[in-house]
């Protein structure tokens, strides 16, 4: 009789096995409610979805777009992006004064504002977190002209620039130069990449690596009634079906990083509003200038005279995206250069080119390094790969996980590569780490003493119009040169349920106005 | 019978070594200083130096190998660099996912293969077994991903019926965790099931013809109470067998499924860690993976002198 | 031996499995004849197109030809199976034959690498060995030749310990027959049905398994005109374009259906006294 029933004795064992693994076993990543459960009560759970994972939680040491949108809404900066793409307004520091010399900043605090830990945010707060972005961070050519910071009280910050230095507001404003609580630093062996050293909206609550990041809201915090929302949660899902499925079945709140194949999608999907503005996500085919064929600056141009801007952007940004023709700068800034010099693709003038350099059809070949959680980038590669074929030059793509793709750009081992920077603002900002002789985003290994020569002079000269013409020059000079092939300048597309309200969505794709947001 | 568990449960630990050695080698092989590949590029001198007391990497390789064994009783599965936690701590984490999805799978392959085949087999060469045979060639040669896709366009994206990905925990209530598992479950044990559904067919085949079937019948006894009684017992055997194998093609087959539908299981755990060459990570659920499936498989064989009270030890 | 071709040809399942598999081949073969546009070759007029008079099968995101890129397909996921599987069975065969032959510590060898071997999923398997070995094409044909090489060995070892003990090698033994004569003369032939009914089902694996191997994006070149790539590329296109992911599944379940049949009308053939364990 045993026997009989030992079938359905091993099912209901199995059965068992099961749910007392999944009852009995440690919470999994997500803590909140699912979709519609809570319909009813009020939400103060704001989720927010996004393709990748923050690499640190360190604002002086992380580079990564995720890891950027993450930090900027638990730490503040003295100076704050506004609404406006490309102005400041006060923050942690409520008023300044620049002296006639443009030589010294005297900025004065906000009094009482506290760390997370509870301490007290002191000028000599600031002093450090100057000094450890100089020493430390991946932005310290921000605060390269600074010659001393000092605090003169409590409340009192004094900086002093060994030159006069246009981007500087720019710069203080940049959401990760950011005041950071010296004794976090110290207690988190000198980096706080789990750790949180700040005085934001919100403080670390939890983080799950690879899938949430959970914040909640910081009571004493400075600014009075922000934030609103009790919690706010960074939510990584790879893969866009996904996300913005999750946002259709209110799953998560708002995604901020839209891919353009998700906008047609949403456009049409109920419950969710879906907001473009222009951006500052641009995108381009990077070569190494130290590469055996790559250094020759005809072959650099012969490749971007093959590549069709045009084609590419219609296939992979549906159009959206604006063709850039001259260098990196969309022509909605203000210094951008009218010049034209790539106005489409031209087949003939890149294969004249090759064969001034010397090569023959075919005889060039060359690697390509592509990130494959980025697919719009996997895809723009092999438009490339067929448009370079066309011209002679035959290219490998490499699709790489971000960990070792991000490795082998900043080792400069790669030939080509496509990839994208975001988030800048003022004119420096665009080319200075970027093309200058060992800047620190100069993965191109490119190098060219007549451009640093102005490049130096653009962050020292203040009067606007001649700031502008030097820029003028340096856009030439980085199109024809052709470090990058520049391709396209995105929107920037958030998507978000519309009983959202309250949020900015800004260029540069900053989101410090979570602090703002609530739901209707 | 408790000598023969013993002997069997002892004629596994040699495999569990050899399996531990393969992993331990397997990123040794790897091209490279172990300490560079390991980590990355949070190399810096001092990571390497610990790294390289804590694995003993100036010893001789038998020696690394029995330190590291060491560590892993002690509960010390390495550290994941790129995710910056402790192995065994990201493997606890992921577990109850994959064990649910493995779970469903099977009872979604036991309770819809086994009653197909046998209904097909009873029949056989008629309508019922034409259909299951059919049925059983499809469902063995869909790959278990497209089904997913397919089921995600049609049931998520069109239908709305379930949500595209993502795992709700049982905390969040049962009707949402199931929800949320029940396709990447179908898509999973749908080729399981079609394994299970022709093999449970060719047993019922092969004990329809019996004598001792023949003679129940000519006793009166038929339909389900024939099959319960007679048919299941004798053709468990076979069936567990199968399913037990077939759940190291579900422990596999939870990587794809996992990425599809972002389920945060071991299978995922272990597709990053490859992709990533976090070969710390990747150590750690590989070896997990496969002993669970040399556990499971221990069960089984285990279980045999419970199916069949002829086997005798 | 014609009674054996008398009967396949009278088989409705071996008839449909090897003309399902012939059309396959055909298009292998033929390719550059049979697909109407090169598989690299983007259409930027007709992006993510669906199936019409131009494009039957429709076009991907980057105005590719969805019916050419199925048809060249073919030759890849046929490459890679027939490849790995020929190499899985010559060493399979070999080592297997070799320990069921002269057992000892061959044979005790040989069954505990082929247990462990056999602990791994597949998948993880084959996964583990590209990690090592990196990720292209010729990389997988070895993993997958690696990771299907010990069920070979199993089967060739079994019949190899059959045959060896009975009579009649014993007899030849006792009359100074050589080894070598036995075991291609006889031993050989006679693992050959159980050894064929594997291959195919080994290569219906294959296809999978690569498919499998390149949608985890770990394999070749993203331009690839891989079943498994357009599946992984047509994924992110689900809703706007769901022409993309259908139309290589479809391919993939047909090309492994013709491998599954076949195998099935194999097995009933050769040996009717093999169960059919799926």
């Amino acid at each position: 009789m045993f026997k009989r029933h030992s079938l359905l004795l091993m099912m209901v064992l199995g059965l068992l096995l099961v749910l007392g693994a999944c009852a009995g076993a440690p919470q999994p990543e997500t803590e909140q409610p699912a979709g519609g459960e809570q319909a009813n009560q009020v939400k103060d759970t704001m989720i927010v979805a996004k393709q990748s994972d923050p690499s640190s939680l360190d604002p002086h040491l992380a580079s990564d777009e995720a890891a950027i949108r993450c930090i900027e809404n638990m730490y503040n900066t003295l100076l704050t992006y506004t609404d406006g793409y490309g102005e400041v307004a006060p923050s942690l520091a409520k008023s300044y004064e620049v002296s006639d010399d443009n030589l010294t900043y005297t900025l004065h605090l906000i009094q009482g504002v506290k760390f997370h830990s509870g301490r007290v945010m002191t000028a000599d707060d600031v002093v450090y977190s100057i000094e450890r972005i100089k020493n430390e961070g991946v932005r310290a050519s921000h605060f390269e002209k600074v010659a001393s910071v000092e605090a003169a009280d409590d409340h009192t910050v004094v900086i002093t620039l060994s030159e006069p230095f246009a981007p500087f507001a720019t710069y203080l404003a940049h959401p990760c130069n950011v005041i950071v609580d010296q004794d976090a630093v110290e207690a988190n062996g000198g980096k706080l990449t789990n750790a949180d050293g700040g005085t934001g909206p919100f403080m670390l609550e939890k983080w799950d690596v690879g899938t949430q990041l959970s914040l909640t809201k910081f009571a004493d915090y400075w600014e009075a009634g922000k934030p609103v929302m009790n919690h706010l949660v960074f939510r990584t899902i790879a893969d866009s079906t996904a996300r913005s499925t999750a946002l259709r079945n209110g799953e998560v709140d708002m995604i901020i990083d839209v891919t353009e194949q998700e906008i047609a999608v949403l456009k049409n999907a109920e419950g969710v509003v879906v907001e473009s503005v222009p951006g500052t996500f641009w995108e381009y085919l990077g070569m190494n200038c130290e590469h055996q064929y790559l250094d020759n600056v005809k072959v650099r141009q012969a490749l971007a005279n093959a590549i069709d801007r045009d084609a590419i952007n219609a296939a992979v940004k549906m159009g959206n995206a604006e063709v850039l023709h001259v260098a990196n700068l969309p022509s909605t800034h203000e210094a951008y250069a009218d010049l034209n010099i790539y106005p489409a693709r031209d087949l003939e003038k890149a294969k004249n080119l090759l064969a001034e350099a010397g090569y023959q059809a075919g005889e060039i070949n060359l690697e390509l390094l592509v990130g494959s959680d980025w697919q719009y980038q996997v895809d723009a590669a092999q438009m490339i790969k067929a448009q370079a074929a066309e011209a002679g030059i035959t290219i490998a793509i490499s699709a790489l996980e971000s960990g070792i793709f991000f490795d082998n750009l900043n080792n400069g081992a790669f030939d080509l590569t496509v990839v994208g920077w975001s988030g800048f603002v003022d004119m420096d900002e665009y080319f200075y780490n970027l093309f200058r002789s060992d800047g620190a985003y100069n993965q191109q290994n490119y190098t060219n003493p007549e451009l640093d020569r102005l490049l130096d002079q653009g962050r020292t000269t203040l009067d606007h119009a001649a700031r502008l013409d030097i820029y003028q020059q340096i856009q030439q000079i980085v199109a024809e040169d052709a470090p990058m092939a520049f391709l396209y300048m995105n929107n920037y597309t958030v998507a978000m349920r519309d009983n959202v309200q309250n949020y900015i969505v800004h260029p540069t794709a900053a989101t410090i106005w979570l602090k703002d947001v609530s739901f209707k | 019978m408790l000598r023969y568990a013993c002997k069997r449960i002892l004629s596994a630990v040699p495999v569990l070594l050899l399996i531990s050695i393969v992993v331990f080698f397997s990123v040794r092989l790897v091209p490279g200083d172990f300490a560079t590949i390991v980590l990355g590029n949070l190399y810096t001198d001092e990571a390497a130096a610990a790294l390289r007391q804590q694995y003993g990497l100036d010893q001789p390789l038998p020696q690394q190998y029995l330190i590291w064994l060491g560590n892993l009783f002690q509960g010390d599965f390495g550290y994941s660099y790129i995710s910056r936690q402790p192995v065994a701590e990201l493997l606890l984490k992921a577990l109850p996912v994959t064990l649910e999805l493995t779970a469903l799978s099977l009872l979604f392959a036991i309770f819809i293969g086994i009653p197909l085949g046998y209904v097909g087999g009873y029949h056989r060469n008629r309508l019922p077994d034409s259909c299951v045979s059919v049925l059983g060639l499809i469902g063995i040669s869909v790959p278990n991903f497209w089904l997913g896709s397919m089921m995600i366009l049609t049931l998520s994206l069109t239908l709305h019926l379930f949500p595209s990905g993502g795992f709700v925990p049982l905390s969040s209530g049962l009707a949402a965790n199931l929800r949320s598992m029940f396709m990447p479950a179908v898509a999973l044990g749908g080729a399981v099931s079609a394994v299970v559904m022709r093999s449970s067919r060719s047993a019922m085949i092969e004990v329809v013809d019996q004598e001792y079937i023949k003679m129940a019948r000519a006793k009166g006894v038929y339909g389900l109470r024939l099959i319960l009684g007679h048919v299941v017992r004798n053709t468990m055997i076979n069936i567990v067998t199968i399913l037990g194998l077939q759940t190291g093609s579900l422990l596999g087959g939870s990587v794809v499924i996992e990425k599809i539908f972002s389920l945060a299981g071991v299978g995922s755990l272990a597709l990053r860690a490859i992709s990533n060459r976090d070969y710390l990570l990747m150590q750690g659920t590989v070896l997990f993976i496969t002993t669970m499936f040399v556990l499971i498989n221990l069960i089984v064989d285990l279980s045999y002198s419970l199916l069949n009270p002829q086997i005798k030890y | 031996m014609q009674d054996l071709l008398y009967r396949f040809f009278h088989n409705r399942l071996a008839v449909f499995g090897s003309a399902l598999l012939l059309v396959f081949v055909i298009l292998a073969l033929f390719a550059p004849l049979l697909a109407p546009f090169s598989p690299y070759y983007m259409d930027t007029n007709a992006i993510l197109q669906a199936p019409g008079d131009v494009h039957l099968l429709g076009t991907d995101n980057l105005g590719r030809d969805i019916l050419s890129r199925i048809i060249y397909g073919s030759r890849i996921s046929l490459r890679v199976a027939f490849t790995s599987v020929t190499f899985a069975t010559i060493c399979g065969v070999l080592l297997g034959i070799s320990a069921g032959f002269f057992g000892g510590l061959i044979d005790h060898l040989l069954s505990r690498v082929t247990d462990v071997m056999f602990s791994f999923p597949e998948i993880l398997l084959a996964l583990l060995i590209m990690s090592i070995l990196g990720s292209n094409i010729n990389n997988i044909i070895i993993a997958i030749s690696i990771v299907y090489s010990p069920i070979f060995a199993r089967i060739a070892r079994g019949a190899a310990l059959n045959i060896k003990n009975s009579l009649f090698i014993e007899a030849s033994r006792s009359i100074g027959v050589p080894n070598r004569a036995l075991l291609l003369k006889h031993i050989l032939p006679n693992i050959m049905p159980p050894v064929i009914v594997q291959i195919t089902l080994s290569l219906a694996f294959a296809i999978l398994a690569e498919a499998a191997l390149s949608f985890l994006g770990i394999g070749a070149e993203p331009d690839t005109p891989s079943w498994g790539i357009m599946l992984s590329d047509g994924y992110a296109w689900l809703e706007l374009g769901w022409w993309v992911s259908v139309f290589p599944g479809i391919a993939i379940s047909l090309a492994v259906l013709a491998f599954n049949v076949l195998g099935d009308s194999l097995r009933d053939l050769l040996d009717p006294k093999l169960k059919n364990v799926g």
